[in-house]
């Protein structure tokens, strides 16, 4: 039961929405009245537009109801018959105005009438999308406008509009495009040459701002890398560059300033480097340590999914001749020094010297004035032997703790 | 016959203006509370009858604090603004106070007392306290309303006039609407002792104990209709004045987890908590505690002496169990203890003030200057005086001693930048303010995330941690960073955009978090910003009350303050007037007391006493492990000056020293603080001791624990610690030069307050996920992959992962933090890895989260195992924040172990540097991304060692390998867009050894201190 009683409860419900939602037109009745609405069938939007009414067997004096839908929503007007006056219509919405004529709540005639849009007038609303594209001759951009006339309508469909193109390197192009559903669209395709490309839109002589579509460079094409060294010693402290040539992709285009290029190297001692660059004008450089081994590293530079440089072999020559280290049996520790770097002068201060202590423990030391202090007081009673290590020269000691 | 109050009662309201208000203008920015009340105060101000506060957390409720002080404020604040108001009402309330006390103080000691009560009231340290270091209002207007109240209430049990029940009713309703705490406690240890000291006066308290006893008890039951009615009608309006609050509480219980308070520590254990909920609080009163029992422990008193040692012995927190025992677990961890300390101090005022008076015109006096001479008691009562005295500046200009908050200050350039540019539009959050934070919300209309309220709050990342405030979270330690992380990491839920920053502990955070550094404001705060974080919705959730109850908030307290005025005007000639016999005796006998009196002043003074000559003499030196301690807390502190001070003499030169930590920068050297210490002497010879000393730092990204050897000698009769030894490499070249890549967005082309338009807006950067997976690690869940920016500008990338279970629905959602790079050069690919947290929801919809435990990592809970992904990533180009002159070099990897040294050929002086660690297999996808917080910082062309275990890969369990179909960039399906590339030239990676994997290095530098260009 309480279903039911849902049920009919929803039933009514509908039904007193259905009714309210409901456009209440006035009964279709037919009177002995006939008559004529006399209007053009078409006008401009904003036209002032005379409709003539005649009505016939109704006498003079009494009140006609002229209904207008139009754009703008419905608009009623009281016609008195027998003063011959006019109605007048001025739309400034593109559609359709239907004009109803109602007696004594009857319907009498209708006369549509059509308001078409004016020529497009002042800046069309013109968008440019993607803003930047990548000069391959394959990427491409859309540029869209949507004219209106001066009341603000869609204009007519399929007119023609004037898509004018600075393309980088000064050259000019004219396409037309026509407007669909009222835009107006054109498809950019990249050329292949980076730089700027402004495009704008033309219609009936009004036209839109100025749009900018970046052109850019792809990914880079092959590129070489150089080194240029300030001294040739494996010291592990002074510094050397490497730099790429300026970074092009296929058609000639530098790279967009800052694009990422990874360094990869193999030092003579089998370890490893990466470091990473941008590039600056097309060049991407990095600044290496020397290595702390002599001999030959490697070097290849690449962009991810772009171009690999050659690979590029540098020698580097051994700093250090001899390390000389001895224990100190009173201050239990080891000295190591003097140290002497090419030229027999003592290596710069903080120059770090390790010892590996009985093949397990490492402990670390930098040079002051040429010479380091190893700290071996830590270790237990007993014969010791330390592997003191300058770079990849080394030297063994043994010792005994007391 | 009308009654003058006593002339001392003048003094001391003429001596609370001057005093409190001249102090009150400089300590105002320095106290807790003041500006949260103020904050409420301005929300009356714009809004008196909409109780919805939006500006703090997701919104919450005014009606969560009774109102009346700060709609006072806020009725003031139109005409001499908010600061104005609430020193307008603070004064007024203590003014207030002062005369409660004064008539308070009659009910148990001679008027001529009450005097010298009123007077001590100004300079009572719980008094001075509560205004000058905790800025708690409403705990001054609520104890200013009940000590007016009580002589009404007892008036009213003994005369049965009404219009001392009418006094007593008014009085109490407006310590309801502004502090109902002090009502409901007030109830207990207030009104009741009195109301039963009234009855006991009534039916007279001499003769036998069994007869007096008998005798209240009956008088009890005849006056049964009128403490039927009193309390019928107090209740009623505690229930009627502030019952939208009642009905909050009820209808939205706290669910904030307990906030470990000082109050409730073992004040022997903490002796910070100690000092401050306790001695300071308690102060003078604690040296008068003999002279103030014996006068409670008298026959008449004893129902207030009672009440006063119950007060005594739960404000002394966790120091016995006894608190606990009493209040039960529950309300133990929800009160604040203090406030039982601050009601036993006002308690014994009365009869401080009785002390007084005998000691300057009384019976002390006279005994002291007999048994002695006039100028010991001069003497005597000067040092009392002046202990008084001391005690009230001591506490007025504490903060002078112990900075309690950040230094003030200025909004002004908060401000503007909120204004402009429609920064409004997101929340905004403080880092390292303090309580100005309050004082920042209560100028603007912007929405901070954060709050100054925390019983209000519903925002569960802040409810299930026990943290008063984000701003603050690195002193609540792990807890209270890894809830600030997770509203760094998925700020685009609470639409967090700007974080203005006082404190740079926080700053590496927000750099691996993927925030920037916009500005540095003219007040010298530091503005950060999250890209690509929606602006707030135009409207915002709230919890609608009813329309009734919104009319009672707005109008009932201020009615019933206005009741109050308009019943004190009425009865005005009488206010003063004592109506029974004046209370003579006192248990105290100088002759016999005297003795126990001093004796116990002098006993508390010389341990008092103790303590400060042995802080101030100890010497750390004489026993090693003490001398260890003191130089790591030295160096913990910064106290540089101290820590050299433990080197031998000639050891090393103090500029020196001083000069090469300045030179150190990192994470442990600048944001590193010291959690745990623990010493071990490895050997020990006369004169000289090598001591192995562990220690744990906490850093805002890392624990880092060291095992440092140091060597201590002994030079007379003390220890000295050798100096750390520095390194002295030096960089190769005197001069470097270096270009780099500037880059600027300039956003708005035309100088216009216009919206924003298409034209002004650039383009996303064209992102490319180029593989991803999810993998089982242990029992965890986690999202690995590679992203690369193919754009030709830089890019600010977020990275979203999504897991489903197999049925296709979504379990949860969670952001990259730290293992990525958030900024991204063009053609740049890097690595992330997105780890699943219990709070892990980014929508308003998901389910709500529970705990979160960085130290502890808890992976979400998943009810449904998840079975496949989605990587949604999204760009905006980025113009900060692209140093990459730092690799790495002398890379080796050997037994499980991958090292090597970061090298820094840039610029500038890399802060904090992390290592990310890609493993791939052979097919080069991402297996796996580690990465690695290097402890130092690191110079211009130096380098830095590191060395990380490398993880077992073949452990980790593939649940899904996601596909192009899975990935989504900048909104689109990947698999929608073409990239015309070749994705098999990728560059050469580092094989590991023994494994069949891969692996690269990549360098994510944090520069504290940028150079300005």
């Amino acid at each position: 039961m309480p279903a039911m009683k849902q049920h009919i409860l929803l039933f009514l419900a509908s039904a007193m929405l259905v009714s309210c939602g409901t456009n209440k037109m006035p009964p279709n009745r037919q009177v002995a009245a006939t008559g004529e609405l006399q209007a053009p069938d078409s006008v401009v939007a904003g036209s002032h537009t005379s409709v003539t009414a005649f009505f016939s067997n109704i006498p003079n004096g009494e009140t006609v109801y002229i209904i207008q839908n139009g754009s703008w929503g419905t608009t009623v007007t009281e016609y008195v018959t027998g003063q011959n006056k006019k109605i007048i219509i001025n739309d400034t919405l593109s559609g359709t105005v239907t004009i109803r004529a109602f007696y004594k709540e009857c319907f009498l005639l209708q006369k549509q009438i059509v308001v078409t849009p004016l020529p497009a007038a002042g800046l069309p609303d013109t968008y440019l999308g993607s803003k930047s594209v990548i000069a391959d001759g394959r990427d491409w951009a859309m540029i869209t406008a949507v004219p209106t006339d001066k009341y603000g309508n869609l204009i007519k469909e399929n007119s023609t509009t004037d898509i004018e193109l600075l393309r980088p390197g000064e050259g000019r192009e004219h396409h037309l495009a026509q407007t669909r559903y009222g835009i107006a669209s054109y498809k950019i395709t990249a050329g292949t040459k980076a730089g700027k490309t402004f495009a704008g839109i033309s219609i009936n002589g009004v036209s839109s701002k100025e749009k900018e579509l970046v052109e850019t460079a792809g990914f880079p094409a092959s590129f070489s890398i150089t080194a240029e060294r300030k001294s040739i010693y494996a010291d592990a402290r002074q510094n050397f560059t490497i730099k790429t040539d300026v970074l092009k992709d296929r058609f000639g285009n530098i790279a967009p300033e800052g694009t990422n290029v990874l360094f990869n190297c193999t030092d003579a001692d089998g370890t490893i480097r990466q470091l990473n660059s941008y590039t600056l004008g097309g060049i991407a450089s990095i600044s290496l340590q020397n290595p702390a081994a002599a001999g030959y590293i490697t070097v290849r530079a690449s962009v991810t999914g772009g171009a690999e440089s050659n690979s590029l072999s540098i020698f580097f020559t051994g700093a250090f001749q001899q390390v000389i280290a001895i224990f100190d049996d009173n201050r239990k520790r080891i000295t190591v020094g003097p140290l002497r770097g090419k030229l027999q002068q003592l290596v710069p201060n903080g120059t770090v010297v390790s010892a590996l202590v009985n093949g397990k423990t490492i402990i670390k030391s930098e040079t002051i004035g040429g010479y380091a202090d190893i700290d071996v007081s830590g270790l237990p009673k007993g014969k010791h032997k330390a592997i003191i290590t300058l770079f990849n020269t080394n030297q063994t000691v043994e010792f005994s703790i007391r | 016959m009308p009654q003058k109050a006593d002339r001392l009662l003048h003094i001391a309201l003429v001596l609370a203006v001057v005093l409190h208000g001249s102090a009150l203008l400089y300590n105002l920015d320095k106290t807790y509370d003041a500006f949260v009340h103020i904050f409420f105060a301005d929300h009356y101000a714009r809004t008196w009858f909409e109780p919805w506060e939006y500006r703090w957390y997701t919104g919450f409720p005014v009606n969560s604090y009774p109102p009346l002080s700060h709609q006072l404020i806020a009725l003031l604040s139109f005409v001499g603004g908010l600061k104005f108001g609430f020193i307008t009402v603070i004064l007024c309330g203590l003014c207030f106070f002062v005369v409660g006390i004064y008539r308070f103080a009659q009910l148990w000691v001679p008027k001529r007392s009450a005097g010298y009560a009123a007077l001590f009231a100004v300079a009572a340290s719980s008094i001075v306290q509560t205004i000058h270091i905790y800025g708690q209002l409403p705990t001054i207007i609520g104890i200013s309303c009940l000590t007016n109240a009580l002589p009404e209430v007892y008036s009213y049990f003994r005369n049965r006039k009404k219009k001392h029940l009418v006094t007593a009713l008014s009085i109490l309703g407006v310590t309801v609407a502004s502090h109902h705490v002090t009502t409901v406690f007030g109830i207990v240890f207030f009104i009741a002792p009195v109301i039963a000291t009234a009855l006991l006066d009534e039916a007279g308290w001499e003769g036998n104990f069994f007869k007096v006893a008998w005798s209240v008890v009956r008088a009890a039951f005849k006056k049964f209709w009128q403490l039927f009615w009193f309390f019928s009608i107090l209740i009623a309006e505690m229930v009627l004045i502030i019952f939208p609050y009642w009905y909050w509480s009820k209808t939205d219980p706290i669910t904030q987890v307990p906030i470990p308070h000082g109050s409730r520590d073992s004040f022997i254990e903490v002796l910070s908590s100690g000092l401050m909920f306790f001695l300071i609080p308690m102060g003078f009163t604690l040296l008068m505690l003999p002279y103030v029992f014996k006068s409670l422990y008298t026959r008449r008193n004893i129902f207030l002496a009672l009440s006063f040692s119950l007060m005594l012995l739960l404000g002394t927190g966790g120091t016995t169990p006894l608190p606990k025992m009493i209040l039960g677990n529950n309300a133990f961890n929800i009160l604040t203890l203090d406030r039982f300390t601050f009601w036993a101090s006002v308690m014994a005022i009365p009869f401080i003030g009785d002390f007084f008076r005998r000691l300057i015109e009384g019976d002390i006096r006279e005994r002291l200057i007999r048994r002695y001479n006039k100028k010991v008691y001069n003497a005597v009562a000067g040092l009392m005086i002046g202990v008084v005295a001391f005690q009230a500046l001591f506490v007025i200009n504490f903060h002078k001693f112990r900075s309690l908050q950040p230094q003030p200050i200025d909004v002004k350039p908060i401000l503007s930048f909120l204004e402009r540019d429609q920064h409004e539009r997101w929340r905004f959050m403080t880092l390292g303010f303090g309580d100005q934070m309050a004082w920042l919300s209560a100028q603007t209309t912007a929405l901070s995330i954060d709050g100054n309220y925390h019983s209000a709050r519903r925002v569960p990342e802040m409810t299930s941690q026990p943290l008063e405030r984000l701003e603050n979270s690195k002193f609540k330690g792990i807890q209270g960073v890894g809830s600030l992380q997770q509203f760094l990491t998925i700020p685009e839920k609470y639409y967090l955009k700007f974080i203005f920053s006082n404190d740079k502990f926080y700053d590496p955070i927000l750099y691996f978090a993927g925030w920037e550094r916009v500005q540095r404001l003219e007040n010298g705060i530091m503005v950060w910003q999250k890209h690509d974080i929606p602006p707030l919705p135009s409207v915002l959730p709230k919890k609608e009350m009813p329309g009734y109850q919104k009319k009672m908030w707005g109008i009932l307290p201020v009615a019933a303050f206005c009741n109050m005025v308009l019943v004190l005007f009425w009865f005005r000639r009488h206010y003063f007037y004592f109506h029974f016999k004046e209370i003579v005796s006192s248990s105290f006998n100088p002759s016999t007391g005297n003795r126990w009196l001093f004796g116990w002043m002098g006993l508390v003074l010389l341990i008092a006493g103790s303590f400060w000559i042995k802080a101030a003499f100890t010497s750390y030196q004489k026993n090693p492990e003490t001398l260890i301690k003191a130089y790591y807390n030295a160096l913990d502190f910064k106290y540089f000056k101290e820590a050299y001070s433990y080197f031998p003499a000639g050891s090393i030169a103090f500029d020196d020293y001083v000069l090469q930590l300045s030179v150190r920068d990192g994470l442990l050297a600048s944001y590193g603080k010291l959690d745990s210490i623990a010493i071990k002497i490895l050997d020990k010879k006369p004169g000289k001791m090598t001591a192995m000393v562990r220690t744990d730092w906490v850093t805002p990204l890392e624990r880092y624990h060291f095992e440092t050897e140091h060597e201590l000698v002994k030079k007379g009769d003390n220890w000295f610690i050798q100096p750390p030894v520095f390194s002295h490499a030096t960089a190769p070249d005197e001069h470097m030069e270096k270009a780099v890549l500037a880059l600027h967005s300039q956003g708005k082309r035309t100088i216009t307050t216009a919206a924003t338009e298409h034209d002004d807006v650039l383009d996303r950067p064209a992102l490319r996920i180029l593989s991803s997976k999810l993998v089982q690690k242990d029992s965890q869940y986690v999202v690995v992959g590679e992203i690369q920016n193919v754009d030709e500008l830089p890019a600010h990338i977020t990275i979203e992962a999504e897991l489903y279970d197999n049925m296709g629905r979504k379990l949860v959602a969670y952001n990259a933090k730290y293992a990525t790079i958030h900024k991204v050069l063009p053609k740049e690919a890097v690595p992330f890895r997105i780890e699943f947290e219990e709070t892990a929801w980014v929508k308003n919809d998901d389910s709500s989260p529970l705990k979160f435990n960085p130290a502890e990592f808890t992976a979400y809970g998943f009810t449904q195992l998840p079975a496949s992904f989605k990587v949604l990533a999204r760009a905006v180009v980025a113009d900060k924040d692209m140093y990459r002159d730092a690799g790495v070099q002398q890379v080796r990897i050997s037994n499980s172990k991958i090292s090597g040294e970061v090298y820094n050929q840039g610029t500038d002086e890399i802060s904090v540097p992390q290592v990310l660690f890609t493993y791939y297999d052979k097919d080069m996808s991402v297996r796996w991304v580690d990465y690695l917080f290097l402890r130092d910082g690191i110079r211009q062309q130096a380098r830095e060692g590191f060395e990380a275990s490398i993880p077992h890969l073949d452990r980790l369990v593939l649940i899904s390998n996601a596909t192009e179909k899975d990935f989504y960039v900048n909104g689109l399906p990947q698999s929608s867009i073409e990239y015309n590339y070749d994705l098999s030239r990728r560059p050469e990676l580092i094989p590991v050894t023994g494994t069949v994997f891969y692996t690269r290095l990549l360098v994510n530098s944090y520069i504290g201190n940028p150079t300005i260009y």
